[in-house]
């Protein structure tokens, strides 16, 4: 009777609140992956009987010519996400890199990240308008990598976040610059967080379709696999090779995530080895 | 210290009313000390009492945190080191530190011991090969590392890393070492190994120990700071310091007792 403590029923309660939150967590992330399944199997059912036929046929509905100019795009758009997100993330691990243009590119990138896609997208139509469409599919990668810079960025940030901050100063003590202790020191200890942060974009500049689908109307040129599904969305009589297309770009962001996983476990394991 | 010993051509390290704040925090208040060249200098102080602070002004590693302040004098060979010209790359080449936790860098024995160098600019691999050789020897790895020094750091036993640390900076042949509670994570015999490694770098280098262990401080040190709230409470010759304390705060530290 009088010996309860006080303080009791606030732990309790606290208790509560915890399972309950932790009860909300499950719930929906065991919704988001029946929901994933779902659509996977939905796709798979579907389209199985088309996906060979898509891989293999030469015309429109085809997905290769598709995904070697979505590989074209990835591939130019990549490597300048890259160096500008990893000035971007150089610069917020370590105030001393880059100068003013990385804090400005820092602060543009904050700003950026809150932009719709479909702004993105305006905004290289009208620059291609401006370019009499002659340019269409540089704008579509020029749109990826103004999407994907923020992106890359965060990744990026927190790969190089993860390096001991002991290692830097060890690093800064024995009279090393911070341009040394990043390309000596932080880069090849993150390298396979970086490798996941690139995967990971990669897959992401795979799927992005809005910005590069506005900026690629204004020709007739050849069209990522993404434009080209959603181009084909509305006709139903092609419904079998838009899931067997569907099936055949998810496969491949799939397999760009996992690796990306994969490269992120060994990145854990290399910084979590330095003492 | 010198303390009254006249002209300054036998002082290394001098600082003059430096004060610095970390953040909010003034962890250093007007310390003023001077420390002559090839002599040893103890820290000693309750945890919090700017032992870490200091010696990392003289080095300017403050400098890696936007958030420090600091105001007032350091000044090396007569030569004011807070200034904006001072080359800090060369001057921390000058003035080595050695850290509380061993730090070693995530590449090869060799790697750790040159990454100094190579950041100085060094790239011919003999020079390289033997700098690194002197470092190891001098800090009493070379019989035991040798037959494996393209083998990652990480894998040497805990005790050696702070040597191998030590030989990371000696291979820069640095004219002051800096060593921050450097056996604080060491066990008592790998901690005293670790100080029958440091005595003989005192007759070549000036250096400069903040420790948490008042053993060490007696063992090691000519001279001996006390440090209290950012403070420089006395200094003075070791025996002295520990025997006849001039300021009661330093008498009760001494004697473990909580200072009035």
């Amino acid at each position: 009777m009088g010996l309860a403590s006080p303080t009791a029923p606030k732990a309790d309660s606290f208790r509560e609140r915890d399972t309950l939150v932790t009860a909300c967590a499950y719930t929906a992330g065991a919704a988001a992956a029946v929901a994933a399944v779902a659509i996977g199997v939905a796709l798979v059912a579907y389209g199985w009987n088309e996906v060979a036929w898509v891989l293999s046929t030469p015309g429109p509905q085809g997905v290769l010519r598709a995904l070697g100019t979505t590989a074209l795009i990835v591939l130019i758009a990549l490597p300048i996400t890259f160096v500008a997100g990893t000035l971007a993330a150089g610069s917020a691990n370590d105030p001393n890199i880059g100068g003013i243009a990385s804090k400005a590119l820092r602060e543009s990138i904050e700003w950026s990240s809150g932009t719709p896609p479909v702004v993105v997208g305006a905004a290289v139509f009208f620059c291609a308008i401006a370019l009499h469409g002659q340019n269409a599919l540089a704008m579509a990668t020029f749109a990826l990598v103004v999407l994907n810079v923020p992106n890359a960025t965060s990744r990026l940030a927190l790969a190089f976040g993860a390096v001991p901050r002991q290692a830097c100063e060890a690093a800064a003590a024995l009279g090393a610059s911070s341009a040394a202790s990043f390309f000596g020191l932080v880069l090849p200890l993150s390298v396979w967080a970086v490798a996941a942060a690139l995967f990971a974009v990669a897959a992401q500049m795979i799927g992005e379709t809005t910005a590069i689908a506005i900026a690629v109307s204004t020709s007739n040129g050849p069209q990522p696999l993404s434009v080209q599904i959603w181009h084909f969305a509305s006709n139903r009589s092609l419904a079998g090779a838009e899931a067997a297309a569907c099936a055949v770009l998810v496969t491949v962001i799939v397999i760009f995530l996992a690796l990306s996983r994969a490269c992120l476990r060994r990145g854990v394991e290399a910084v979590s080895l330095s003492p | 210290m010198s303390e009254g010993r006249g002209p300054a051509v036998e002082t290394k390290l001098e600082t003059s009313a430096l004060h610095v704040w970390l953040g909010e925090r003034h962890a250093l208040r007007g310390a003023t000390i001077s420390v002559i060249a090839r002599k040893t200098v103890a820290f000693i102080g309750a945890s919090g009492s700017g032992k870490t602070t200091l010696l990392r002004s003289f080095n300017r590693l403050h400098d890696l945190d936007p958030r420090v302040r600091m105001h007032g004098s350091v000044k090396l060979d007569g030569a004011e080191i807070l200034g904006r010209s001072v080359d800090v790359l060369a001057l921390r080449r000058r003035v080595g530190m050695i850290f509380t936790r061993p730090t070693i860098l995530a590449t090869s024995i060799f790697d750790n011991v040159a990454f100094g160098l190579r950041a100085k600019g060094m790239r011919d691999r003999i020079v390289l090969e033997e700098r690194c050789e002197r470092a190891l020897r001098r800090a009493t790895l070379w019989d035991i590392v040798s037959p494996t020094l393209d083998r990652p750091a990480v894998e040497l036993p805990t005790d050696l890393l702070q040597r191998l640390c030590l030989a990371r900076v000696l291979a820069l042949d640095p004219e002051v070492l800096l060593f921050d509670d450097p056996t604080a994570t060491l066990d008592p015999v790998a901690g005293l190994a670790l100080e029958e490694v440091i005595l003989p770098l005192r007759r070549d280098h000036t250096v400069l120990i903040a420790t948490n262990n008042l053993e060490q401080a007696a063992r090691l040190s000519d001279t001996t700071c006390y440090l209290a709230n950012g403070e420089v409470v006395e200094s003075g010759e070791t025996p002295l310091i520990f025997s006849r304390p001039a300021d009661t705060r330093t008498e009760d530290f001494l004697a473990g007792r909580p200072s009035g």
